[in-house]
């Protein structure tokens, strides 16, 4: 391996395998290399195992064989502790965004820091003041300034508050690398532009990595350094926006640009009904 | 064309319908047949009720007017039984909690963990707690106290089984979310699953409450205390009037506690 692209390497998957018991690999044998600061869009229609690749990242998903480095730590050869404090330093939002119902938007971000909450602190929700804090900086960084809303629970919110809630939760993991799991696909067109904008804005102010999975051509093309496209569990195009042309889209996804773009209006729709 | 289409449509409704008539018919005439043979097994005669009426009514005459000046005797028993259920419900949550844990697959360290705890919960559940009193009282003798213990055993598997149903109903994402920021196990349970769990889960406690308190007015027919205790007795000695004074209170409490915990059950969701 090239020393000089180990340097840069944020993430680094090497001959990465994920089996679910019998069934066909929901991704086989991929190696990829992702730098600090790189903007990644993982791109593909559902099924193609963008979700499994992701999860691997921070080893929600164990994969079967192959290797994960994150931050040079291989994820593989950490102990169970080691594990939980590499996983504090990688961030991760959702599609559904995963926020308790039931809890504060306030808790719902300080969640971000059970990695280092003492059991003790944990077992009577009792974060620090520090704690505190670090959340309300942490909303304020992701777009919701009234202070109004802290203290309602996350469920009386809006989709596109939720995401920033989430996107706050994440920020204060101070993470180094941002997992994105289809992060704008239950918001409508409007908010999936302000949560993409926010989400570029973070990453390039703190020189985060992003690792995003989409299945949005547009949207991809509009945000990402790098597009990864999979088909079957392999990559099939890994570049830049501009190298994904019309033409290569309809190889690698095998069917028309037109399909492609009547299947994301109808999903837009779809959206937007919700 | 679209008539073409809207007869076809049409068709298909009216075949579906009797589809269905005939699966109605078949299930309706097996559970006559079922009930039919339950009629002759038990014994079961109507002439014999009727014949039997006189003696109902006669009994009724005996009942009646209830005896009210047992009242005061009877309340330490009441309360017995209150305290009873209150306890014999609140003490089995310590037990039923971690018990669900273990039970849910969705938070069991190992299946194999699930598989056999959720054994010993659902025979804690299938034993009804009049046999447990029974055991118990042979156990620690006559009173109160194996009541409590009889009444524990049982909820135990009762809130057991609501407490692990109300964890795999849990969002798995949310787990999900605290897992990916680094939350160790207890604290992707305590954080990611008990805020949500939480008032399904105090609903289904104060509805075993209800319960035991029911259940905990006829432990005294084993021996095991409370106001069941003061009925047999009464029902022994052909007492009619205080037996009747003993139902008519019972009933009363029960209605009156039924209230209570609707009306707290309303207020957590």
């Amino acid at each position: 391996m090239n020393n000089q692209a180990d340097q840069h390497a944020m993430v680094e998957v090497a001959h990465l395998t994920k089996a679910y018991g019998n069934a066909a690999p929901a991704i086989e044998d991929i190696s990829l290399s992702f730098k600090k600061g790189e903007f990644i869009v993982l791109l593909g229609p559902s099924g193609v195992g963008k979700s499994t690749l992701l999860r691997c990242l921070n080893f929600l998903v164990r994969p079967t064989s192959g290797v994960v480095r994150v931050n040079g730590e291989e994820l593989g050869a950490l102990s169970k502790k080691g594990l939980l404090e590499a996983r504090h330093h990688i961030g991760m939002i959702f599609q559904e965004f995963n926020l308790v119902n039931r809890m504060s938007v306030l808790m719902n971000v300080m969640c971000g820091r059970l990695g280092t909450l003492s059991t003790w602190r944990a077992l009577t929700y009792n974060f620090s003041p520090e704690d505190h804090e670090l959340a309300v900086r942490a909303l304020v960084r992701a777009g919701l300034e009234d202070t109004e809303l802290y203290l309602r629970r996350a469920d009386t919110l809006s989709g596109g508050q939720k995401q920033r809630v989430a996107i706050a939760r994440m920020l204060i993991q101070e993470p180094k690398v941002i997992l994105a799991d289809e992060p704008i696909a239950s918001l409508d067109v409007v908010m999936r532009i302000q949560i993409m904008d926010l989400i570029r804005d973070i990453a390039d102010r703190d020189g985060l990595t992003v690792v995003m999975s989409l299945h949005q051509l547009d949207v991809a093309r509009t945000y990402a350094d790098r597009i990864i496209a999979l088909a079957g569990g392999s990559v099939t195009f890994d570049g830049p926006p501009a190298e994904l042309t019309d033409a290569v889209v309809e190889r690698v996804f095998m069917k028309s640009i037109d399909e492609v773009d009547e299947e994301q209006t109808v999903e837009t729709a779809e959206a937007s009904t919700e | 064309m679209t008539t073409a289409i809207a007869s076809g449509v049409l068709d298909a409704v009216m075949e579906e319908r009797r589809v269905s008539r005939r699966q109605y018919m078949i299930i309706g005439m097996v559970v006559l047949a079922a009930a039919l043979w339950s009629a002759w097994g038990t014994e079961f005669n109507i002439p014999k009720l009727v014949n039997g009426l006189p003696m109902i009514y006669d009994l009724g005459g005996r009942m009646l007017p209830p005896d009210f000046t047992i009242l005061e005797d009877l309340m330490g028993p009441m309360v017995e039984t209150l305290e009873m259920a209150l306890l014999g419900t609140t003490i089995p949550i310590f037990f039923a909690l971690p018990l669900a844990f273990l039970c849910a697959v969705n938070t069991t360290p190992h299946p194999l963990v699930s598989v056999v705890t959720r054994l010993i919960v659902g025979t804690f559940r299938t034993v009804p707690e009049l046999i447990w009193a029974m055991v118990l009282v042979t156990a620690v003798g006559l009173g109160p106290f194996p009541g409590v213990l009889a009444l524990t055993l049982h909820s135990i598997g009762g809130l057991g089984k609501f407490y692990y149903e109300a964890i795999e109903s849990a969002d798995p994402g949310v787990m999900e979310a605290m897992e990916a920021a680094g939350a160790s196990r207890f604290k992707i349970i305590w954080f990611g699953v008990m805020p949500n769990v939480l008032p399904v889960m105090m609903s289904s406690t104060l509805f075993y409450w209800e319960y035991n308190n029911r259940a905990s007015t006829v432990l005294g027919l084993v021996g095991a205390g409370g106001i069941g205790l003061a009925l047999t007795h009464a029902l022994q000695d052909f007492r009619y009037p205080e037996v009747v004074t003993c139902l008519i209170l019972i009933v009363l409490i029960l209605v009156v506690i039924d209230r209570i915990s609707a009306f707290l059950r309303g207020r957590i969701i």
